[in-house]
């Protein structure tokens, strides 16, 4: 892919603009706000590399945008939309985009903390992944352990987490640490196909592959032990697991449904777009409210799959470790989404406005005293989860009063990959990879070789910087770097 | 080859060029049941009668390739080749139909199959034969 070569302008400490007044590659762009980026001078060479830029350009067109098109340190090109953009729009005059939020709907992050040191660990890793491996389904046709009829869906759709503890999976409280308390209002099984209720039901409960994994973590550094305290981290080497999965073919089924929904509908609304895949609706149609609502439901789809396989994480450690959870401690830490649309109120220019604020690859990141961080968490801020890559460090960091500024209290959600599959399975060969992680000191378990290359380390961008930069605009505040003692993955 | 599977960052696409739509659709789903299989061996185990409708050519295109993408979820299977592919228009409106082999997925016999989850528009582009020219199509799956 040719390098971009539009117009960027360092105008705040980690925060680079694109001009409202750059016409595009073709030419013919209108931008209606400018572009922001937030990111360092060493990550904008690889922001350059992938003509991620100018879709941050081409969402500035929306109608109904306000403030500024966002991308996050780790961006990357995606389908209309950018990996790692934040896009508000007006929640009366703007549009909703499904590409804004992405295909795989509520794919986010579980984090789980325990009591337990590394040293626990010593000699029962291989076990813990093979029962992970064992108890969690994972890889392509990996169906889940709980056989639903469609006729069932009901529960998950429409109370998320919350119906997977009432079934027995996980623990009441695990639902006051997730994002809108692992169940988003406003879900309507109705406004699902059929297709996708055919792809949910067997796809409940489980973590499904590409990047998706499991990863069993132990302290590396804490960078703020007040707000690490509060988060339930006290040592270095304090295990700690990281779950990151979403809904599966489920969400996937529902952003095509109505991708193509859109697409035969937007003349009809008079809405012409620079890039097809940035289809989108008036806010106040029905066809955005029916896209809403089924959204919403692969939101409390991908919850309750989180939830159920923290119920599984917590019995494999059991099993493994001959103690109930309870007695290591395996709260759980948060849960948030980072591919999402949420209706949200904000101040613009001194004014409060309610927006429709789309996070694709991007997470919610609320400062201290918000009313919707958990109590426990308030005097600190939410608890964002940024997960590194197998090999690498993996983050826990918090909001910051910055976020609501800039980025409609949003941040970066991961480190953004920099090589494609193909060339991952060239430079990496899978086995070879089990046994370097292996020398330093961490197991993989993964469906298959070239699935372990694809998601080799080097294939990343650097995590510490996009952590980095996110700080430095003052978006997020790093608490925790976890290293990875052991990873299961499709 | 029919076709061509190309890199992109996050995921996988194909070009695929043939003399008729017909076998550009045929070769187009060939090309995602290569970029899932990998190297691995599937046998006609299981018969499926595929089709799809659309108001374009591109999104037709799309939609046949998602309903491989949604069997392959729904059923849990693998498909191994298409056949008896058919492309029609009639006032404005674009339908295929074809009949697919398939087997159910297994870990042992088919390890490391990649999971594509569905078929994008990005930078999409199909052109039907023209003037001796063959029909083209450039695509992405998302996986």
């Amino acid at each position: 892919m040719p390098a971009w070569t539009g117009p960027l302008e360092r105008v705040a400490e980690a925060v680079w603009e694109i001009p409202q007044d750059y016409k595009g590659q073709r030419g013919d762009l209108s931008m209606r706000v400018p572009g922001r980026i937030i990111t360092t001078e060493r990550l904008i060479e690889g922001i350059r590399a992938d003509n991620a830029a100018e879709q941050v350009a081409n969402v500035a067109s929306l109608p109904g945008i306000v403030g500024a098109s966002l991308a996050m340190p780790d961006i990357h090109w995606g389908y209309g939309f950018p990996v790692g953009g934040v896009a508000a729009t007006d929640a009366d005059e703007g549009v909703i985009s499904p590409g804004g939020v992405g295909f795989d709907i509520n794919c986010g992050m579980r984090l789980i903390r325990t009591d337990l040191t590394r040293s626990d660990l010593k000699g029962h890793e291989k076990r813990l992944v093979d029962v992970l491996f064992r108890d969690i389904p994972c890889g392509l046709g990996s169906k889940g352990r709980v056989r639903l009829n469609v006729k069932d869906l009901d529960g998950p759709l429409l109370e998320g987490a919350r119906w997977a503890v009432a079934a027995g999976y996980g623990w009441e409280d695990d639902t006051r640490h997730m994002e809108e308390g692992g169940r988003i209002a406003g879900a309507d099984p109705s406004k699902v196909s059929e297709k996708a209720l055919k792809r949910a039901a067997p796809q409940i409960g489980s973590l499904g592959s590409g990047n998706h994994f499991l990863e069993i973590q132990r302290v590396g550094k804490i960078l703020d032990k007040e707000a690490a305290h509060a988060f339930g981290f006290d040592r270095p080497d304090q295990v700690a697991i990281m779950i990151h999965t979403g809904s599966r073919g489920f969400g996937h089924q529902v952003c095509s449904d109505y991708l193509e929904r859109f697409e035969a509908n937007e003349k009809r609304h008079g809405i012409k777009l620079i890039d097809p895949q940035l289809a989108c609706a008036p806010a106040s149609s029905r066809d955005a409210a029916d896209y809403y609502a089924a959204h919403c439901a692969a939101i409390n789809f991908a919850f309750a799959n989180r939830q159920m396989i923290t119920h599984w994480t917590r019995s494999a450690f059991q099993e493994v470790l001959g103690m109930p959870a309870e007695d290591m401690g395996m709260h759980t830490v948060y849960d948030l989404a980072h591919n999402i649309v949420k209706k949200e109120t904000h101040d613009v220019e001194g004014k409060r406005r309610e927006l429709f604020v789309h996070r694709k690859g991007a997470t919610r990141s609320f400062g201290p005293d918000h009313p919707d961080v958990p109590a426990p968490y308030r005097s600190v801020g939410q608890p964002v989860i940024v997960p590194g890559s197998m090999g690498t460090a993996s983050y826990l960091l918090k909001g910051s009063p910055g976020a609501m500024k800039l980025t409609f209290g949003s941040s970066c959600h991961g480190a953004g990959r920099r090589l494609s599959r193909t060339m991952a399975r060239k430079t990496w060969r899978g086995e070879k990879l089990v046994a370097e992680l292996a020398a330093m000191d961490v197991t993989l378990k993964a469906d298959s070789h070239e699935g372990a290359a694809e998601e080799a380390p080097g294939a990343y961008k650097d995590v510490d910087e996009v952590v980095r930069a996110a700080a430095l605009a003052g978006i997020t505040a790093p608490v925790v770097q976890f290293r990875p003692v052991a990873v299961i993955k499709g | 080859m029919p076709f061509h599977v190309f890199e992109h960052t996050a995921d996988i696409g194909i070009d695929v060029e043939a003399p008729s739509l017909d076998e550009l659709f045929a070769d187009a789903a060939r090309g995602l049941f290569a970029v899932v299989r990998g190297e691995n061996v599937v046998d006609p185990v299981g018969f499926f009668q595929v089709g799809a409708k659309a108001q374009s050519l591109d999104r037709l295109l799309v939609n046949f390739l998602d309903e491989f993408i949604f069997l392959q979820d729904a059923e849990g299977v693998v498909f191994r080749d298409v056949s008896e592919v058919r492309v029609a228009e009639k006032g404005g409106e674009w339908s295929v139909s074809a009949n697919a082999t398939a087997e159910p997925f297994s870990h042992e016999k088919h390890p490391g199959c990649l999971h594509v989850k569905a078929t994008t528009r990005h930078a999409m582009s199909v052109e039907p034969p023209t003037g001796g020219e063959p029909a083209r199509a450039h695509l992405i799956f998302d996986v």
